[in-house]
């Protein structure tokens, strides 16, 4: 005897895509990381708003990318729902969702940078990259071009970062010239 | 009080409440999508900007406070201008599918497009393409490109259940709502984001692609999958029990009802129903019956009844049925008892133990609860699991109200079909001693059934000569006369006369 009433058999679901199967939480923090999570945790109210700087901290640890079994392993951490964090993953364009390549290259897409030629400098970095467009890693894996929304450097653009450094007032000869200057 | 101007009339606001909540109180409506009263308001969607009288901009009613000598304008030319603008900028993306939409006919961008929008796009860049088909656990189908984003589904998830299953994720015209990567949901309540939903974006995956809205009849009624006593609403066509969706009652279930529930109409469809009342033979074959040969054949078959003069019923049976069932028994010497069933499955917020509808009112009436299996004359089942195959085969019953064919015990000499919960008009007292009206589906069940209370009474005239059957408005009227219904509150509309109960 069932307490629930019976249930009408659900449509079957040819109609509706596989679902993926669920990622094993990577053990979160690993021990390299265990101090400074515990750090960044004891600044903030509550255990959720630290998850950015807590994410920035295991996307660097793990190869400058954000894998479905990290998310999982920082959500678990967090005490947060891996959607959760998935929606702040995806909203911020600083995190990766895919590996990175060795270096990344950030470029302005927002007005001024772009009245400033920055569709030029996008193009001569993807093609040094060898990437089909921004936001995927170049066949050598050597770079990571990026689009990115106003990196706060309209006075002195185009701007451009390489692996987190900004540089102001960019050529097409200056950006070729730092990429060069990567390992 | 203080008190605020909307389109000119003086209306009275506490103070903290939102302009939007101090038109829909004063029915004024005022178009809405991202705003529900029982969360907090997002004001994401935009559709619902008023225009308020000396300010720049037009604002959002649903996060602007009230406040003195504010004067509102929801039908100015500011503020129609500002959802067709919002209208627009919704349906840029928006696929415009409501052909093979199920939620056309009561999709709230439909009516508002219809009203506000153009006949044509002006944007000429290409649609986004999203996800269409992503399973949000079992029961749930997400359309990313139907979806409006205004993120009741996530806040009901966070707010309401507090299980946090679904966020919003990407930015811009990417944003989509993605769930816990473990597929399922936590909650036994998930299925109220598809009634939440606004659009299509969300569709059930019990309802979808079954039948067009316009084609369905609806039902203001309750759910008896537990005592609880949901208020809801049956859509039904063509005989078929279509869906159920809850329906507002701030006493009860405010907005919102259980999974469970919402699905647990399988035995309504059932394929074996029985239909018409039916005679066992001398040969103890079944024949069909009319009811008129069936009341004589079951008068006959109680009055050479030995073992028992007891009446068994469901626990779902309404108070009439009850109120019937006690002068059949007392007619036959015997007494009528009642069995529901048990789960354990109850939590904080609608789902409770007791599954038996009207175990409370079956209470109150003086009934005994009876779990384990003993003899019965007459047997009156709807669900399975409130009477068990253990109690059915039993009682060694020879009449029986079945719902289902399947569930007639050897032992009956004669069947009377019975309507499901969702088929009889009646009334039911639920867990709390609210007393709620059950009202007959239209379009749902095989049709032309006789109420179970009426044939009951008729059976009771057979059996006791001096016994005048009794119809519905009286037999409410002898439940209201007990003592123990002394106090408490019928719902108006049942009155003396009626005898309405079947439905289709």
């Amino acid at each position: 005897m069932s307490a629930t009433p019976p249930r009408a058999p659900a449509a079957a679901p040819k109609d509706v895509e596989a679902r993926q199967p669920a990622p094993t939480p990577v053990a979160f923090p690993p021990a390299a990381l265990k101090d400074e999570c515990e750090a960044i945790l004891s600044r903030y109210p509550t255990r959720q708003a630290a998850l950015i700087p807590i994410l920035l901290l295991a996307q660097g640890h793990y190869d400058n990318w954000v894998s479905p079994e990290v998310e999982a392993g920082v959500a678990e951490y967090i005490g947060v729902s891996d959607s959760h964090v998935r929606g702040v993953l995806s909203f911020y364009s600083m995190f990766n969702l895919k590996p990175a390549g060795k270096h990344e290259v950030w470029v302005c897409r927002t007005l001024t940078c772009w009245l400033r030629g920055a569709a030029k400098l996008r193009d001569t970095a993807l093609e040094k990259a060898q990437a089909e467009r921004a936001g995927v890693v170049g066949e050598d894996g050597k770079f990571l071009v990026k689009n990115m929304e106003c990196l706060g450097l309209c006075e002195v653009a185009p701007a451009v970062f390489v692996d987190g450094v900004a540089h102001t007032n960019v050529t097409n000869e200056k950006l070729v010239e730092l990429m060069d200057a990567c390992e | 009080m203080p008190t605020i101007k909307i389109n000119g009339r003086d209306l009275e606001y506490e103070p903290g409440e939102t302009v939007i909540q101090v038109a829909h109180r004063n029915g004024i409506d005022v178009a809405h999508y991202c705003y529900h009263p029982s969360m907090s308001p997002e004001g994401n969607c935009r559709i619902c900007m008023v225009e308020v009288e000396g300010w720049p901009k037009p604002v959002v009613s649903c996060k602007q406070l009230c406040g003195e000598n504010m004067a509102v304008q929801t039908e100015s030319e500011l503020a129609q201008s500002a959802r067709a603008g919002t209208m627009e900028m919704l349906l840029v993306n928006h696929p415009l599918d409501c052909p093979i939409c199920d939620q056309a006919g009561e999709c709230h961008l439909q009516e508002y497009s219809y009203e506000l929008g153009h006949g044509e796009s002006r944007s000429t860049t290409p649609k986004t393409h999203l996800p269409k088909n992503v399973p949000f656990g079992e029961e749930i189908v997400y359309d990313a490109e139907r979806c409006i984003k205004c993120t009741l589904c996530v806040r009901f998830c966070n707010e309401i259940t507090k299980t946090g299953e679904l966020a919003m994720a990407n930015r811009s015209d990417n944003e989509q709502v993605v769930m816990t990567s473990k597929g399922e949901f936590t909650t036994n309540y998930s299925m109220n984001i598809v009634d939440l939903c606004p659009v299509g974006a969300l569709t059930s995956r019990d309802f979808r692609f079954k039948s067009r809205l316009w084609f369905m009849d609806f039902t203001p009624s309750l759910c008896t999958g537990c005592a609880r006593g949901c208020n809801v609403t049956i859509g039904g066509r063509g005989g078929r029990f279509m869906r159920m969706e809850p329906r507002e009652n701030q006493d009860v279930n405010q907005w919102w009802m259980c999974d469970p529930g919402r699905l647990g109409y399988g035995h309504v469809n059932s394929e074996t129903r029985l239909a018409t009342p039916a005679v066992r033979d001398a040969n103890g074959q079944w024949q069909p019956a009319t009811f008129e040969q069936a009341i004589v054949a079951a008068s006959a078959a109680l009055k050479d009844a030995r073992e028992s003069h007891d009446v068994l019923l469901d626990g779902g049976a309404t108070l009439e049925e009850l109120e019937a069932a006690r002068a059949l028994a007392s007619a036959m010497g015997g007494q009528a008892r009642f069995a529901a069933a048990t789960g354990d499955d109850a939590d904080e917020f609608l789902i409770v133990n007791e599954k038996g509808a009207n175990a409370k009112g079956a209470e109150m009436l003086g009934l005994e609860r009876q779990a384990d299996a003993a003899p019965a004359a007459v047997l009156v089942v709807e669900r399975d699991g409130n009477v068990p195959a253990a109690l059915r085969d039993g009682a060694g019953a020879v009449v029986a109200f079945v719902t289902d064919a399947t569930n007639v015990p050897d032992s009956v000499r004669v069947a009377f079909p019975y309507g499901s919960w969702a088929e009889r008009s009646g009334l039911l007292v639920n867990v709390d001693g609210r007393v709620q009206e059950l009202r007959a589906a239209r379009q749902v069940g095989p049709g032309n059934l006789s109420p179970a209370f009426a044939l009951m009474e008729e059976l009771t005239g057979e059996l006791d000569g001096n016994h005048v059957p009794r119809d519905r408005g009286e037999l409410v009227a002898a439940v209201k006369n007990e003592k123990a219904f002394a106090e408490v509150a019928f719902p108006a509309g049942v009155a003396a006369g009626q005898t309405v109960g079947a439905g289709s």
